[in-house]
């Protein structure tokens, strides 16, 4: 026991626990690197790749950013973000082209007619992390590609993000409880969904850096330092250049500032670290163009603004109670803050009334009120990631981390220092967001490993603690057992007043034993969730054959490469805006639409193509230059996420911008169904949408037995005909299908009666008395 | 495959091995042939050319017997090809009974109807006696499909178009051609006036036969032109463009392959567009198409880690049955490419080093073979051709003995793996090349000393030291401004 404690305490091991410390953190790091690896790997076992570089090299090749989101077998979610392909190819253009040259570029192979100016309107962090590592390796001579640096910077960043969870919980209690929190950090679900290989995204570096940043803002206000705050506002900096959600941190650190002087916790510590980071951060924020002058003009940032000029307030009037100790003084003092307070907190509404401070963007309205989007902008609430999150998903995407999180957070009300109020505000503003936003649960899994690696930290040390009782206070040893349910309420206060504790064997090892078998159930859960939920890429269908063999659905990437290969360069394919980057990256062709959506009337023209009528559709495709059309259809293979499923949102976005021509409510049967058997509604089998799903389709069975999947519909026995597009590409499974817009008519009439006059059938009067039917019936 | 004790040969007489080569002759002084026509100083007394279409190329052998007419001995036989079809020669190779000819290629003039290739044979032909000689040659690029466009079921049809005679720069007493189809659908035909009481041609099923014909002089060139139609069952591939890649590593004893392919399908295009329907249909019965449905690739036994990948990832329908006795990766496009249609793709695999490298007695000299191309066991054309070989680092002294005549041969140095110097890189260019030259070989010599074996391990040493150093030296930095 005392060889134990000597190991354990004394100086002259030092050495040895430090080494050990760092073994133990490299280890987890390296636990949360390799799970994200291996998580994706099985999916292409039926490849071996060459070698330990070539290893890289063919999970480069294999597995090629699909892992963005959406898991289809789990969540059926309606798109698949496909961020991941945008980001590489804007690294493949900054790699070859230099830096200055992404800065100016003018993409204009999306958003067609309109291009996008790329290079200002996007956050650049990752692209240039990613090219700096792929140039450091090339100084090396290392054989590495682009496209291998790109699959492989989220997990490298993971096993950074333990270390900096690490750094911070280690602030918040001590060593062991960081240790704790690193290796929840690594393996909880929660985060590996948006950090295995291949989910090349903004928020594969951007939790690494918001972790950081609040460790060295911890830090700051720890020590007072200005150097710290320097760093903070140097690693805030990178998380304004890396992620849209740095505005999590331009509130949280304002937040917790105001909250401490509220508490009346105003100290010089504060004052210096709060001024070092708004001053230097602010500043570096307005170096990236995409955001520029909005530290200073939109709602977003004002309260970092407000809380500054706090800040400086408090400060003056510290300073002059310092000077002046007179009552009278002080209460005057008070009302002057009062005042300049409710007096700039007017002037800012004035600004924003009167339009020189940007509003609240719609995106955070839709934060406070989940059903803003819904009415206001359908494209955000498109989107299922934007979807309020689901209650098992708590469960799903942290374990037992989730019960853990509350007595962490009591725990550290329990020791209420300065940087513990920083996480309880982080608890319950993440708590909130990930309760709002699917996608914000994200943000909400790091306090959540945080907290809990507190609360089980400070289990363990109740119960492994190797001390007797110094003086045992209430009567004789054997009375602890009798006496158990008194100290058990204290001890989760117990590292405070450590007069009592657990003494018999027996109740610490069923404790211990208990949290064991979590800690094991915990681990066990975390690998099932990575290799069934989170592993597939989502443009890649996996699925087990009878015989257990896997079966790939590859229909994506085999319809992209067809376009890729088989159409002219300059060619511009429409199709949702889902699909963008995809076509984008793996098609390399231009696009009308994608997944920056920026530009709703652009989208809404998409969107009102589709759910047009044929001669309606055709001058639309025309004017904006469409070469090909894509569609996904998922009804042979049962594959929910098409686009006839998404379809309703097309007519919605079409319907906000052209009220008059596209009504949702024509789509729907008389009965308020959607349907798109016999029962469809005109509008329904009349859209080109629907006329591209099903052409041909019901050839695939016998006659009148044509059977959507998806729908479980029986389709009509006469499929539908097509005259202004030809079917150009079907891939292997129907889910990707492409069509050629057709050229002008030689003899210019409209399609319709050139497709009628070359089957043989002469203008008969009966298709004008159809249409005139079709009218009638639409009066009535 | 490789015989150990063809090693021991290569070994001793390399010096012999380069001369015999036909590219590497060292007399290659461009054949004029600007207004050039040849002595008359032979006469083909027998001829038979055949004519083999199987393939998406055509494939000429031209078996004959010379007569040395003139009064001097000759060594120079000339081989006129008219100048159109010159560029889309892939190889003229010449053998007599001696073993293989050196051949001159002609230097390309344009203005120059006829162009000549020269012949030299490996013992002059003594005054008026007579000897076999056999020239094979194959030109691309010639067959076109009529009708260029089909449906996605119907037959592909290739059309050729050659001449009566076979080309000769001397008098040919006796010849005649005869022409092997894939199969004997062969609806069109060109059918000449009767040559004597026999029909030209002759021959039914996939055998045609032009000819015999009497004396014909070289004035009267190719005599009347034929042209010859006949169902293809096959997708006519063609590579535009293919890199080949090939890396030795002394350390980790492998020899890594890849393959990169730009691949076109120059066969009747599809008249509407693609059916899926017909396609899933019809593909049920594996009835033959004009589509690349799949390549077959055999490799040498022993091959490990294939891989197949295209532009954007892992195509992961690819196969890969290796054993003792063979190895093959079956690879399936992501779609049938249909004529006119285009896809591009990577393969590659690794060897153990040891059956494809020996070493010389004093330990230090080492030689390498390995197969010029490895490309699919499908009939294929190659436009452009580059390998690139990529020695240990260190190695110096550089021998390259390619199979086939090159565009070009550049060294360069590769910089990969942390290398400090660069690795010496030989890069060979080659155009127009035929799936006939799989399985010839590459044999590349070089000077590897001992010591740049273990040159890395030191120069990583260093670099970690120098790192540890630094950092300790930052470590040591006090930035504090106060206490």
């Amino acid at each position: 026991m005392s060889s134990m404690e000597a190991l354990l305490k004394d100086e002259s091991t030092r050495n040895i626990r430090r080494l050990l410390k760092v073994v133990i953190l490299i280890t987890i790091a390296g636990a949360a690197v390799s799970s994200r690896l291996f998580s994706v790997i099985p999916l292409f076992m039926n490849e071996s790749p060459r070698g330990l570089s070539e290893t890289i090299l063919g999970l480069g090749e294999t597995v090629t950013f699909g892992s963005g989101t959406g898991d289809i077998g789990v969540w059926k979610s309606d798109d698949a973000i496909v961020d991941p392909w945008f980001n590489f190819r804007a690294s493949k253009y900054l790699v070859k082209n230099g830096f200055y040259n992404f800065w100016d570029w003018f993409d204009d192979r999306t958003w067609h007619p309109l291009g996008r100016v790329t290079g200002g309107t996007l956050y650049p962090g990752l692209m240039v992390t990613s090219g700096a590592i792929y140039h450091i390796l090339r100084m090396l001579s290392m054989p590495v590609d682009i496209r291998n640096v790109c699959v492989l910077l989220a997990p490298a960043f993971s096993g950074l993000t333990a270390l900096a969870t690490y750094l911070f919980t280690k602030e918040m209690k001590d060593e062991s409880a960081g240790l704790l929190a690193a290796a929840f950090i690594g393996i909880a679900p929660g985060y590996i969904s948006r950090s295995v290989a291949g989910s090349y995204d903004n928020e594969a570096i951007a939790i690494f850096l918001l972790m950081f940043t609040f460790y060295l803002w911890i830090k700051a206000l720890k020590d007072g330092s200005a150097f710290w705050g320097a760093l903070c506002a140097l690693f805030y900096f990178y998380m304004v250049a890396a992620w849209g959600g740095y505005v999590f941190i331009t509130n949280m650190i304002p937040l917790h500032a105001f909250v401490l002087v509220l508490m009346g916790r105003y100290s010089p510590r504060l004052y210096v670290a709060y001024t070092s980071w708004f001053a230097l951060g602010t500043l570096g924020s307005m170096q990236v163009p995409f955001v520029g002058f909005l530290p200073i003009r939109s709602s977003e940032h004002m309260a970092a603004l407000g809380v500054f000029g706090l800040l400086q307030l408090v400060g003056f009037v510290e300073f002059v109670r310092y000077q002046v100790p007179s009552r009278q003084f002080k209460t005057l003092l008070k009302a002057l803050i009062f005042v300049v307070f409710a007096l700039s907190s007017a002037v800012l509404v004035l600004l924003t009334v009167s339009g020189v401070i940007a509003p609240w963007s719609g995106r955070f309205y839709s934060l406070w009120d989940t059903g803003y989007a819904k009415i206001h902008i359908p494209i955000i609430a498109s989107v299922s990631e934007h979807q309020p999150t689901a209650w098992p998903a708590f469960f799903f995407d942290l374990e037992m981390l989730i019960w853990l999180f509350p007595a962490g957070v009591y725990m550290c009300f329990s020791t209420l220092q300065d940087q513990h109020v920083f996480v309880i505000i982080y608890a319950i503003m993440a708590s909130y967001f990930a309760g709002v936003m699917v996608r914000l649960m994200l943000t909400l899994t790091p306090v959540v490993c945080v907290s809990a690696a507190i609360a089980l930290s400070n289990i363990l040390d109740t119960y492994l603690s190797i001390k007797t009782p110094p003086t045992p206070t209430v009567g004789a040893p054997g009375a602890d057992e009798r006496k158990e349910k008194k100290p058990r309420v204290n001890i989760l206060s117990a590292g405070k007043d450590s007069i009592v504790g657990i003494y018999s064997k027996a109740s610490s090892i069923a404790v211990i034993a208990a949290f064991s078998i979590y800690l094991f159930v915990f681990v066990l859960h975390c690998t099932w969730v990575t290799s069934n939920a989170y592993s597939s890429p989502s443009v890649v269908l996996a699925s087990r054959l009878p015989d257990g063999s896997q079966h790939i659905i590859d229909d994506y990437r085999e319809a992209y490469y067809w376009l890729r290969k088989n159409t002219p360069d300059n060619a511009k394919i429409m199709s949702w805006w889902d699909y963008g980057y995809q076509i984008g990256g793996m098609a390399d062709r231009t696009t009308l639409v994608d997944n920056n959506t920026w530009n709703n009337t652009h989208i809404a023209t998409v969107g009102k193509a589709m759910s047009s009528r044929e001669e309606v559709a055709y001058p639309i495709l025309r004017q904006h230059d469409v070469d090909y059309v894509l569609v996904i259809f998922g009804g042979l293979l049962g594959y929910s996420g098409d686009d006839i499923n998404k379809f309703l949102w097309m007519i919605r976005i079409a319907e906000g911008v052209w009220p008059e021509e596209v009504k949702e409510r024509d789509f729907f049967t008389p009965r308020g169904e959607y349907r798109v058997d016999d029962g469809a509604t005109d509008t329904m089998k009349n859209s080109i949408m629907y006329k591209m799903s099903y052409y041909n389709y019901q050839s695939l069975f016998p006659a009148g037995q044509a059977q959507d999947r998806v729908r479980n519909a029986k389709l009509p026995a006469v499929g539908p005909t097509l005259n202004i597009l030809d079917e150009a590409f079907t891939s292997e499974n129907w889910i990707v299908r492409i069509y050629k817009v057709k050229d002008l008519d030689n003899l210019g009439r409209d399609h319709a009666s050139a497709a009628a006059f070359d089957a043989g059938k002469k203008k008969s009067k009966r298709t004008k008395a159809g249409k005139g039917a079709q009218r009638k019936l639409r009066v009535v | 495959m490789y015989s150990l004790q063809n090693w021991g040969i290569l070994l001793l007489p390399l010096a012999s091995l380069f001369s015999l080569a036909p590219c590497s002759s060292a007399d290659s002084t461009p054949v004029p042939s600007n207004g050039f026509t040849p002595p008359q100083v032979f006469k083909n007394s027998n001829l038979l050319r055949t004519i083999d279409i199987t393939k998406p190329y055509v494939r000429e052998t031209i078996a004959m017997v010379i007569d040395n007419i003139s009064k001097e001995p000759q060594a120079e036989y000339y081989v006129p090809i008219p100048k159109g079809i010159v560029e889309n020669i892939s190889y003229l190779e010449a053998r007599g009974e001696d073993g293989p000819h050196i051949v001159n290629t002609p230097a390309f003039i344009p203005e120059s109807e006829m162009q000549y290739y020269r012949v030299l044979l490996n013992t002059p032909l003594s005054a008026g006696k007579s000897a076999k000689l056999w020239i094979t040659l194959a030109q691309t690029d010639c067959l076109i499909p009529v009708p260029a466009l089909i449906g996605q079921t119907d037959k592909q049809f290739l059309q050729w178009t050659g001449s009566q005679y076979a080309a000769s720069a001397y008098v040919t007493e006796k010849q005649k051609t005869k022409i092997r189809f894939p199969n004997s659908e062969v609806p069109n035909f060109t059918v000449l006036e009767k040559n004597g009481e026999n029909d030209d041609p002759t021959g039914a099923g996939a055998w045609y036969t032009y000819g015999p014909y009497k004396t014909v002089n070289p004035d009267q060139e190719g005599g009347k032109a034929i042209t010859l139609r006949f169902e293809y069952t096959n997708p006519v591939i063609k590579m535009t463009r293919m890199e080949r890649h090939i890396e030795v590593s002394h350390w980790g004893g492998n020899i890594a392959f890849e393959e990169r392919y730009w691949m076109t399908n120059l066969g009747a295009k599809l008249k509407d567009t693609f059916s899926r329907v017909q396609w899933a249909s019809t593909s049920y019965y594996n009835p033959p198409t004009s589509a690349i449905k799949h390549l077959t690739f055999p490799l040498i036994p022993g091959a490990q880690d294939a891989y197949f990948t295209d532009e954007i990832g892992n195509v992961s329908t690819s196969r890969f049955r290796s054993n003792i006795r063979e190895a093959h990766l079956e690879l399936k496009p992501r779609y049938p490419v249909f004529g006119g249609w285009n896809y591009s793709f990577v393969v590659g695999w690794n060897y153990d080093l040891k059956h494809f490298l020996r070493v010389s007695q004093d330990g230090e000299r080492y030689v390498l073979k390995v197969p010029f191309l490895e490309g699919p066991k499908d009939s294929i054309t190659y436009d452009e051709v580059e390998i690139t070989v990529v020695l240990p680092e260190g190695a110096t002294d550089v021998k390259c003995s390619p199979p086939i005549p090159l565009i070009s041969e550049e060294e360069y140095l590769h910089h990969t793996f942390m290398d400090t110097r660069g690795r010496i890189a030989i890069k060979m260019k080659a155009a127009n090349v035929v799936d006939e030259q799989h399985k010839k070989e590459l044999i590349v010599t070089y000077h590897y000393p001992t010591m740049a074996l273990y040159r890395k391990p030191f120069v990583i040493f260093t670099g970690v030291l120098t790192l540890f150093t630094l950092s300790w030296l930052v470590s040591k930095i006090d930035l504090k401004i106060g206490k």
